[in-house]
Parts: C-alpha cells; sequence; structure tokens
C-alpha cells in the first residue's frame, strides 16, 4: 500500500476511534456521575432483588442443620414459648424479689470480699474477679 | 384508623392524648422495673464488681463503660451497689426505649410518608404528598395539612408497637432462666451499645433517604463518628453489625445511587463513613481478627473454606442459643415481610419513583441475613472467625425485624 493510502486509512482509522473516544469520554458512568451530575437509567432486572430473596430462603431451607430444620421452627412458632416467656421476664421485673434485687446483704459482703482478694498490681493472688462462669 | 374522617381536628386531639398517655405509661413501668441482680450473674458478679473496682481506685481490668460509670457515681457520691444498678438499669432502658422509636420513627417515616410510596395501595398514596403539603401550593392544602398531621400520629402509634415488639421479641436464655434482653443486658455495656448501634443505622438511613442541607449531612456524619467510636471502645460486635448493615445498604440501592439527581452530598458522605470505618477497625478494637490471621496463613482457600465450615458446623450444633434469642414474633414478621415483597411483586400500579421500595428491600435483606447467620453454617463459621464462636448467635439482635409487623398492619388497613 502507498503511503497517501496508508494516511487516508489511519486518518478514518482516528476519526472513527475519536468518536469510540468522545463517547469513552462523555458517556461513561463515572463522568456522566461525577461531572456532568445527570441521572442514569440502568435496565435492570425488576424482580432481581426479590430472587435473591426467594434463593436466600431455598439455600437456607437446604443447608440449615436439622436441628434447626424447617420443620422445628414451624412447631417452635406454634408453641410460641419464647416471645410469652420473654413478656413474663419484664414483667417479673416489677417484682424486685424475682429478679433478686434485694438478694441479701450477704451480695454486697461478697463484692466487698471479691474486690478485697482481687488481684493489685504484682501482689500475685489469682485474679478471681473475671472468672465468668455464667455468661448469658 | 382509616374510618376516621380527617377533617375532624377533635379526633386527631383524642389520638395524641392516647399517644402521649401511653408514653407516660411506659416511662413510669420502666421507672418501676428493677435490674436483674441474681448472684453470680454478670450483671452482678462482672459489670457491678468492675464499678466497684473503678469506684475503690483498684486498677481493675474492666472496660471504659465501668470506669465511666465509677466516675459518675464517685462524681454524685452514690456508694449504695444497688442504687448503682437501679440508676444503670433505667437510665439504658430508657435510652433503649427512646432509640428504637426513633429509629422506628425514621425507617416508618420513609416506607409511609415517601412520595407516592409504592407500596401503600394507589388510592391512598395518590392523595397524600408531604412535599405539596409542605409548600402549601395545593388547591386542598388544608385537606392535606389534616392527612398529613393523620398519619403522622399514626406512624407514631406504628414506631411504639415497633418499640414494644423489639422489647418483648428478643431475648437470651442462662441456665435456668429465659430472659427478655434489656432485662438481661440493662446493666451491661451491650445495653448501650446495641441501641447506639440502632441510632447509628437510623442516621445513615436519613442520609441515604431523605433529603438533607449539606450542613445537616455533616452533623450526622460526626454523629455517626462519634457514636462509632463509643461503638468500637465499648463492643466491638456492634460495629460489625453496622459494617454489614453499611455494606447492605450500599448494595440493595446501589441502583438509586446511580439514579438520585444530586449526589453530591451522598458521594461525598459515603467515602467519609468508610474512612471513619477503617479508622475505627484498625485502631480502636485491640484484637486481631481471626479471620485476617486465617487469610494472612499459608492455608490454600479450599482448606480456609473447610476451617470455616468446620467451625460454622461447631456453631450451630453446640454453641448456639439461636432458639432462644430468635422469638416466635419475629418469625412472623419476617415470614410476614417476606410474603409481603413478593405479593408487591406481583402488584401492577406500582411507581418506581420511591425511596419506599428501596429502603423496604434493605430492611428485608438485613433482617433475613441477620438471622441466617446463626442458622448458616458458613455464614456461622466466618461470623465466629472475625469475632467469636460462642457470640455469633447474638447476630440475631442486629435484625431490624420489629418494624415490617406494624409496616404491613398499616398496609392492610390502609
Amino acid at each position: 500500500m502507498d503511503r497517501p493510502g496508508l494516511y487516508f486509512y489511519l486518518l478514518l482509522y482516528i476519526i472513527i476511534r475519536s468518536e469510540n473516544i468522545r463517547k469513552v469520554l462523555t458517556e461513561n458512568p463515572i463522568y456522566r456521575l461525577l461531572i456532568k451530575n445527570e441521572k442514569i437509567i440502568i435496565s435492570s432486572r425488576k424482580i432481581f432483588i426479590t430472587l435473591s430473596i426467594v434463593t436466600i430462603i431455598v439455600i437456607a431451607i437446604l443447608i440449615v442443620p436439622n436441628k434447626s430444620s424447617l420443620k422445628h421452627i414451624v412447631a417452635d412458632t406454634l408453641s410460641f414459648k419464647t416471645t410469652i416467656l420473654n413478656v413474663k421476664s419484664i414483667m417479673n421485673s416489677l417484682d424486685d424479689k424475682k429478679v433478686g434485687t434485694q438478694y441479701s446483704n450477704a451480695c454486697i459482703e461478697s463484692i466487698g470480699k471479691l474486690i478485697k482478694n482481687s488481684k493489685q498490681p504484682g501482689d500475685g493472688k489469682p485474679d478471681i474477679l473475671h472468672v465468668r462462669e455464667q455468661h448469658p | 384508623m382509616n374510618s376516621i374522617n380527617p377533617m375532624n381536628s377533635k379526633t386527631l386531639k383524642t389520638y395524641n392524648i392516647v399517644f402521649y398517655s401511653l408514653v407516660a405509661a411506659a416511662f413510669l413501668f420502666i421507672f418501676l422495673t428493677n435490674p436483674f441482680l441474681i448472684k453470680l450473674y454478670d450483671p452482678w458478679r462482672y459489670h457491678l464488681a468492675s464499678i466497684a473496682e473503678f469506684y475503690n481506685g483498684v486498677s481493675g481490668s474492666g472496660r471504659i463503660w465501668h470506669l465511666v460509670w465509677a466516675h459518675v457515681f464517685k462524681f454524685f457520691g452514690i456508694s449504695n451497689i444497688f442504687t448503682w444498678a437501679k440508676i444503670i438499669h433505667v437510665f439504658q432502658f430508657l435510652l433503649a426505649a427512646v432509640v428504637m422509636y426513633y429509629f422506628s420513627k425514621t425507617a416508618l417515616n420513609i416506607l409511609i410518608k415517601s412520595p407516592l410510596s409504592p407500596l401503600l395501595q394507589s388510592g391512598v398514596s395518590k392523595r397524600f404528598s408531604p412535599q405539596a403539603s409542605r409548600r402549601g401550593d395545593l388547591t386542598c392544602g388544608n385537606d392535606n395539612k389534616k392527612i398529613n398531621e393523620l398519619r403522622t400520629i399514626q406512624i407514631k402509634f406504628l414506631s411504639l408497637f415497633s418499640v414494644f415488639l423489639w422489647f418483648i421479641g428478643n431475648g437470651t436464655f442462662s441456665v435456668a432462666y429465659q430472659q427478655a434482653w434489656i432485662m438481661w443486658y440493662s446493666v451491661t455495656y451491650q445495653g448501650l451499645s446495641i441501641p447506639l448501634f440502632w441510632y447509628c443505622t437510623a442516621l445513615t438511613l436519613k442520609i441515604f433517604y431523605v433529603e438533607m442541607s449539606l450542613r445537616r449531612i455533616l452533623l450526622y456524619i460526626i454523629l455517626i463518628a462519634i457514636t462509632s467510636v463509643i461503638i468500637a471502645k465499648l463492643h466491638p460486635m456492634e460495629f460489625l453489625y453496622y459494617i454489614i448493615n453499611l455494606v447492605l445498604i450500599l448494595l440493595v440501592n446501589s441502583k438509586r445511587l446511580l439514579n438520585i439527581e444530586n449526589k453530591k452530598y451522598l458521594l461525598i458522605s459515603l467515602p467519609v463513613i468508610l474512612i471513619i470505618m477503617i479508622l475505627a477497625v484498625k485502631y480502636l478494637i485491640d484484637r486481631e481478627s481471626g479471620l485476617s490471621i486465617l487469610f494472612t496463613s499459608n492455608e490454600t482457600p479450599v482448606q480456609i473454606i473447610q476451617k470455616i465450615n468446620i467451625m460454622g458446623n461447631e456453631i450451630v450444633s453446640t454453641l448456639n442459643r439461636f432458639p432462644n434469642s430468635f422469638s416466635e414474633v419475629a418469625r412472623v414478621s419476617i415470614f410476614a415481610a417476606v410474603l409481603f415483597r413478593i405479593v408487591y411483586l406481583f402488584r401492577k400500579d406500582k411507581s418506581q419513583d420511591s425511596n419506599a421500595i428501596y429502603i423496604y428491600d434493605y430492611l428485608l435483606v438485613s433482617s433475613l441475613v441477620f438471622v441466617l447467620i446463626p442458622i448458616i453454617p458458613f455464614l456461622a463459621g466466618a461470623v465466629g472467625y472475625i469475632t467469636n464462636p460462642v457470640l455469633v448467635w447474638r447476630c440475631f439482635f442486629g435484625s431490624p425485624w420489629f418494624i415490617f409487623l406494624p409496616f404491613i398492619i398499616y398496609n392492610y388497613k390502609e
């Protein structure tokens, strides 16, 4: 191919590409979002989120171990005990004997003892305060 | 509620009186309740003892929560341990109630008052436009104002209902006691960190879904930053809930974020929040996550997945307290929410130009994720590696399940 022909094709190529370059520069979402600050309508599938939710539920049902199977969850729900117990526990909190607020003076003494016996810096005593036996 | 004539101001007044009477009764109830102080259990044995250590000047290994309360009691000269417990219990119970009300009201406001809310029946949504009502450019401006007032009081009632559900629907079990969450945790640092987590989430929802000035957005970002720091210092688990929530909001709203016209503020606030999160994780949480240790070890990806699965199976089969924390009312609420979403899918008259469906999807996905973490072995294993295997079941407390039941009841009533 002679040289002018080559230049012609090169020029044509640049023109075609420049349109693409212009498009890339001005029509890319980042430019439109940040500089032109315009709305971008993305054709998304409307049921995408719902499908994901359904998929999560299906996966959950398939993967959950026997202990928390759907059958058990339904049975637990119908037996309706946790919520009732929670209401009961809130109501019980009105009775100070049931929640142990007035447990006894021994409690205050026990706290006093714990503080007395607790580890002082460098005294070598066991740190009994932070043995947490009954963590909820 | 829709049977009343919205024009009748007397009815509105009655509603307001009933509402504030209920609030007053709830406050009185909270003041009358007692903290759970059975000997050998955490509130007594660990938390009050740690406060006592700081109070008496003994250098203890308690957290900042214990230190602050010790200084407060020292400042006011209160030395009785039972008085300490009662003060902390009432303060944290009240704080939880107020913050949960704020979160519920924020979420329900966006769900119900969003312009042309597609989640409501078309007949109802077309009657009402909060923007038009604020501008006062309607021919029937007075009617619109009345409807707005009616809807506001309805949202207040629904928010109160949500708070009630939250109090009775979250629980925990230890040895022989099934306790409501608030009764168990009212004298612990989690009694403060969980309400703060919901406060952070409510502010984030406002940034994402409510049109605001730059000044207000900056204020909310500062509040989120301060609250995040407090949460990260008090109990980093709630910080993890917040990060999961933030990621879910971004994922669910990705399409909407590109659609909104003035994205400037949102695009500024997002990186700021993310930077705050990264700094808080890096400098405020003093323990390294097991997951990062696992990833930096020489294990192959398959071995890592296997390890996560093994831990997950162990958590689900032995360490899980999921059935005692995940109450029946929460199950009913989430089931109703999924049903509502499926029914909405087949509704023909829905509008796409609204925040309501986006916030609904976010709340639903978030609820499901937090509920599924303690059930699905892989998720449980991953969270177990990030935090502590014995605490994975607590992820349930990050689920906003309590919003759905009031919203759906309202929707079908309308």
